[in-house]
């Protein structure tokens, strides 16, 4: 049988936000290490490439008919160039919403028993990976903005360290209210330790 | 050269253009599997093999129409 920790969290493609999340590692993640809370941008923004997939998908159904009546004015199109434009625009659309999925997917936020760590994947040549000691942390603060923000519960988390990045930004996160309490609590606990 | 000709020249113009755009989509899909890989080794966790199925599928699709580019056109 699996064993699931106190309180942890299953983790699903589209997860946001996760305590404890369960069979999670990262890179450089030391022994005695344990992920406490996991981060990814909230949902609302894969809503607009939602959006661009939907009318990308009934392009074909409505416009490309209309745009071979016009050309077939002048021109015969070939059968086979439309059977494989029709295929090509459907696999492009789905590589188009899939790409930003998985850049969704990937720039991630994670806080542990440790530290605080910020991975973005901006290209496949460029990754920006930074991170700061918990104990480190002098200031945290999170600003919702918006009938949105306010409606989905999203925001964004500013912490303010002592060390060599002296922000750190999680951006439209979901439940920013949490994400500062478990880090605060985390941030306490951790220099209580090493006084 | 006859109106025929040039018909004929141009659509092979046109062929070779699209298998050409076809092979570079197919590249482009190459890049997202390798990049996914590289980021799966930054992060590991359950449900990546998802991501990683759905890249792979994307990849062997933007190839198959390649081949079926060169039998339909």
């Amino acid at each position: 049988m699996e064993q699931k920790s106190i309180g942890s969290t299953k983790m699903h493609v589209y997860t946001a936000f996760a305590t404890h999340p369960s069979h999670l590692r990262f890179e450089n993640q030391e022994k005695n290490e344990t992920v406490i809370l996991f981060l990814r941008q909230h949902l609302i923004t894969l809503v607009p490439w939602a959006c661009i997939g939907a009318l990308l998908l009934i392009v074909p159904t409505f416009i490309f008919p209309l745009v071979i009546k016009l050309i077939s004015t002048s021109i015969h199109i070939p059968v086979g160039y439309v059977i494989i434009g029709t295929i090509f625009w459907y696999i492009a659309s789905f590589g188009l919403v899939f790409s930003k999925f998985v850049y969704w997917f990937f720039n991630i936020f994670i806080v542990t028993n440790e530290r605080i760590i910020d991975i973005d994947f901006v290209n496949l040549l460029y990754k920006d990976v930074s991170e700061t000691q918990l104990s480190r942390v002098q200031d945290i603060s999170y600003q919702t903005r918006g009938i949105f923000a306010t409606m989905f519960d999203y925001g964004d988390v500013t912490i303010q360290t002592a060390g060599e990045v002296p922000n750190f930004a999680f951006e439209i996160v979901p439940k920013p209210s949490q994400v500062v309490d478990i880090i605060s609590d985390n941030a306490k606990v951790k220099l209580k330790k090493e006084r | 050269m006859t109106v025929e000709q040039v018909s004929v020249f141009g659509w092979m113009i046109i062929k070779t253009l699209s298998i050409v755009g076809l092979s570079l989509y197919a590249i482009y899909a190459g890049i997202i599997v390798r990049q996914e890989q590289l980021m799966s080794k930054v992060l590991a966790e359950s449900t990546e093999s998802v991501v990683r199925m759905l890249a792979l599928v994307h990849l062997i699709a933007s190839l198959a129409i390649i081949v079926l580019a060169f039998i339909l056109l």
